[in-house]
């Protein structure tokens, strides 16, 4: 349990520094903003309670919000990626639920699960992130453009992540 | 009652996301509007000591790319000295210079952190209070206009570019003194929006584009950027693209233009509309 908590905050602070010292700082197109902290909230044990999940997942946007300069944007689609996840979890959950030491990584369910899984969530989080972006301005098509572009990129981030760091278990 | 709090435990998850969600959303309203007055002061401090470690590093990074920027405002500036001048000019130059009031002054600056490739991009500088940097003072670089600062905390400053879809100014034709209003589409950081160009106008690709003297304290005439492409929209204006001077990728030192004789116009602005009324 302790661990396990520790590893988070780990992860938690080494995904927001990875954020704002590398990602934000890539600027090869205009289209390509790669959100790669997205993975903490994908990564966040089964057992995590949907109001922790939540609170938490409020945090990161707001400290990404002040990181990169905005302030609102990444806190709403974090908290609604956070909300998201809480229902997709249950949502495909197997029918004897999941077992204590899986976690939502590809090694421990399988590639096929965790893509599904990791791509639902990082285009809601794009997207979302990219028309609220554009608000009150109207050009949805290159909002929508920038955010599937960018979910492709981030989503490549997170299957290496998985090939580096998850645990095979 | 009780069912009440059985129904608010039920959907616990459900209040708790939009109560979260609704407090996001009135901070990127608020801060939509005041422009980050209040927010700014602290996060600006945050951000600008965390910005300041990153610009360690991309200080390196760059170094060649500042050399050549170096080098060519040296020969813009030394283009401007009194000796590189014809010399039947040179007399009058230098007689009027000895009389005249001194009306802008520039404070060089570094860029410490900038982004290119967000909707309402920033830029943070490393001046501040400190130095009498203040809201609304114009910035310029090597080769263009670069934004407005609009936000000061004790050693550092943002700066609202070109590039941010808040931005506007005013700008004209070098040529013809014709205006309209420049802004951004959000589409590439290169390339911003003039509007407002009636159809008579004669435009050529090519045509340069300099800042009026209406409507900020730019000094006027400096340089913003060429017209790359232009085409007819809806009635009896022109939409123009325009190819930017400054390149905001490669932008490392600018200046802060402090205009000396600011509070005097407002002064006199200000006295004028009293009477008015």
């Amino acid at each position: 349990m302790i661990k396990t908590v520790i590893i988070n905050i780990f992860r938690f602070i080494l995904l927001i520094f990875l954020q704002f010292f590398l990602l934000n700082n890539l600027q090869f197109s205009g289209y390509v903003n790669p959100y790669l902290y997205i993975l903490f909230i994908l990564w966040l044990p089964f057992e995590t309670s949907g109001w922790l999940l939540l609170l938490v997942s409020f945090t990161l946007g707001l400290l990404i919000d002040v990181s990169s300069h905005t302030i609102g944007y990444h806190t709403m689609a974090t908290v609604f990626t956070g909300y998201l996840r809480y229902h997709l979890l249950r949502f495909i959950a197997p029918r004897d639920g999941y077992d204590p030491g899986m976690s939502p990584t590809a090694p421990s369910l399988g590639w096929r699960w965790f893509l599904k899984y990791a791509s639902l969530l990082v285009a809601a989080h794009h997207f979302l992130l990219f028309w609220l972006e554009s608000f009150g301005w109207g050009d949805f098509i290159t909002a929508s453009f920038r955010a599937v572009a960018s979910s492709v990129f981030t989503l490549a981030l997170i299957i290496i992540s998985q090939f580096l760091v998850a645990p095979s278990k | 009652m009780r069912t009440l709090f059985r129904f608010f435990y039920r959907h616990h998850m459900l209040f708790l996301f939009l109560v979260l969600e609704g407090t996001a959303f009135v901070m990127l309203i608020r801060n939509h509007y005041i422009q980050r007055i209040t927010a700014g002061n602290f996060f600006g401090y945050v951000t600008g000591i965390m910005d300041e470690g990153i610009n360690k590093w991309r200080r390196y990074l760059n170094l060649i790319e500042i050399n050549h920027q170096l080098v060519k405002e040296n020969y813009e500036l030394r283009k401007r000295l009194p000796e590189s001048r014809y010399s039947d000019d040179l007399t009058y130059y230098t007689s009027y210079d000895s009389l005249r009031q001194v009306w802008y002054g520039y404070l060089p600056a570094s860029v410490i952190n900038i982004s290119v490739n967000k909707q309402y991009n920033y830029i943070t500088l490393d001046k501040g209070r400190q130095q009498r940097v203040e809201i609304g003072m114009p910035v310029i670089g090597s080769d263009g206009i670069v934004g407005i600062v609009d936000n000061v905390s004790e050693h550092f400053s943002t700066v609202l570019p070109i590039i941010n879809r808040n931005f506007r100014l005013s700008v004209k034709f070098g040529k013809n003194d014709f205006y309209g209003s420049l802004q951004w589409n959000g589409k590439s950081y290169r390339y911003a929006e003039l509007n407002e160009i009636p159809l008579h106008v004669p435009v050529a690709i090519g045509d340069t584009l300099v800042v009026t003297s209406y409507s900020s304290s730019f000094p006027e005439g400096a340089p913003v950027g060429t017209v790359s492409k232009f085409f007819k929209k809806d009635g009896n204006f022109y939409t123009i693209e325009v190819l930017l001077f400054t390149d905001y990728r490669k932008l490392y030192r600018v200046s802060l233009i402090r205009n000396y004789l600011q509070s005097e116009q407002d002064m006199l602005e200000q006295k004028k509309n009293q009477d008015d009324q």
